[in-house]
């Protein structure tokens, strides 16, 4: 089996739009620089397709692709990426056939998540969601294996107050 | 004895197989470190759960698959041109190349005749060489330079030289009578 990405080989990128779509918006805390982001991502992936050492790390290429351009965005405009504040998640529009609690559940989480600071919250994002070994997250976000692991068990027992307090006030609720 | 300090590690899954035993059987005991392992794995689940119920807009998938398409088909073309513009290059050169040859001034056949002993013979020069086995010549035709200089490997005999084999980089496009020196003869002058 050929693993390496040839040119001649169209690589399928767009089944990977949901997942880099995903990361962009835990990273920007902001749907519509979520959506930029990915449109310019697989508009590089096109163009550098070449630089792809091999069709089985599309998934991870892609997130670097995606986490350089929102460095040099952040240092372009000079923004801070929301941290630790209670992130704006307009824009959104959910699928047709997406129900009401689905989406607010689905949005709770992810407000829960933009509480954390970025490397945190990319950190688990990448760990939780996208199932990244902390080997690999550390190659993707260039730093120690250690840093990721510290990182982690940071942002886990953070959340896990969160969620506590919340399913505390959600009990109390229902009585 | 309470391993309720061990909780995160084990959270984190650093703790060593002995120590993941003991912190387990501990477990079963204390209802504190149990519903923390509860939220804890509430939490992976909502994580999980949130961030795949979230998907990119039908407009940014069909853009991107658009793009995509409009990509692929632009390089395949770009690949397919590239081939073609090449291949069409490389035939004219051929051509052009190939009638140059049969149509212009034969010049292989001008420097042979114009390098020809006969040329020599005229030259006083030349005929006094005393050396038999070789003779530098140094060319003070226009075009040529004064300084240039062959190498004559063979010489027939003294009195009838015979340029058998001339210098390739030399290429001559008309008959032109050439004036031959020695050398020497003309460092001398």
């Amino acid at each position: 089996m050929n693993m390496t990405a040839s040119r001649d080989v169209q690589i399928d990128f767009e089944k990977y739009v949901d997942n880099v779509f995903r990361f962009a918006l835990s990273l920007s805390n902001d749907w519509h620089v979520a959506e930029d982001l990915t449109q310019e991502c697989f508009l590089r992936a096109q163009q550098r397709q070449g630089q792809l050492q091999s069709a089985l790390v599309v998934r991870s290429w892609l997130f670097k692709i995606v986490l350089n351009l929102w460095k040099d965005q952040l240092k372009k405009k000079k923004i801070d990426a929301v941290d630790g504040t209670d992130g704006d998640f307009q824009g959104r529009e959910g699928r047709p056939d997406e129900g009401l609690s689905q989406r607010e559940s689905c949005e709770q989480i992810v407000r829960l998540m933009q509480t954390l600071p970025n490397q945190q919250r990319s950190v688990l994002y990448l760990s939780s969601v996208e199932q990244f070994s902390n080997r690999e997250i550390a190659t993707l976000i260039q730093c120690s294996e250690n840093s990721v692991k510290a990182n982690l068990s940071i942002a886990r027992k953070s959340l896990r107050k969160k969620l506590r307090r919340q399913l505390t006030q959600e009990s109390t609720a229902t009585e | 004895m309470n391993n309720c300090h061990q909780l995160e590690q084990y959270l984190d899954g650093t703790l060593v197989p002995t120590e993941t035993a003991r912190f387990e059987s501990h477990l079963r005991g204390c209802s504190a470190c149990r519903l923390e392992i509860e939220i804890a794995n509430e939490l992976d689940a909502r994580i999980y759960a949130g961030w795949t119920s979230v998907w990119a807009s039908a407009d940014l998938s069909d853009s991107i698959v658009q793009c995509s398409a409009a990509h692929s088909a632009g390089a395949h073309f770009g690949v397919q041109v590239g081939y073609r513009l090449f291949a069409l290059v490389a035939s004219v050169v051929a051509l052009i190349a190939i009638a140059a040859w049969y149509l212009g001034p034969h010049q292989e056949q001008i420097e042979r005749t114009a390098t020809k002993g006969s040329d020599i013979e005229s030259l006083p020069v030349a005929k006094r060489i005393a050396d038999p086995n070789s003779l530098r010549v140094a060319f003070l035709d226009e075009g040529v330079g004064p300084h240039s200089s062959i190498l004559v490997p063979q010489v027939q005999s003294n009195d009838d030289f015979t340029i058998v084999k001339a210098y390739p980089a030399i290429r001559l496009t008309q008959h032109r009578t050439f004036n031959y020196r020695r050398t020497q003869d003309a460092q001398a002058n």
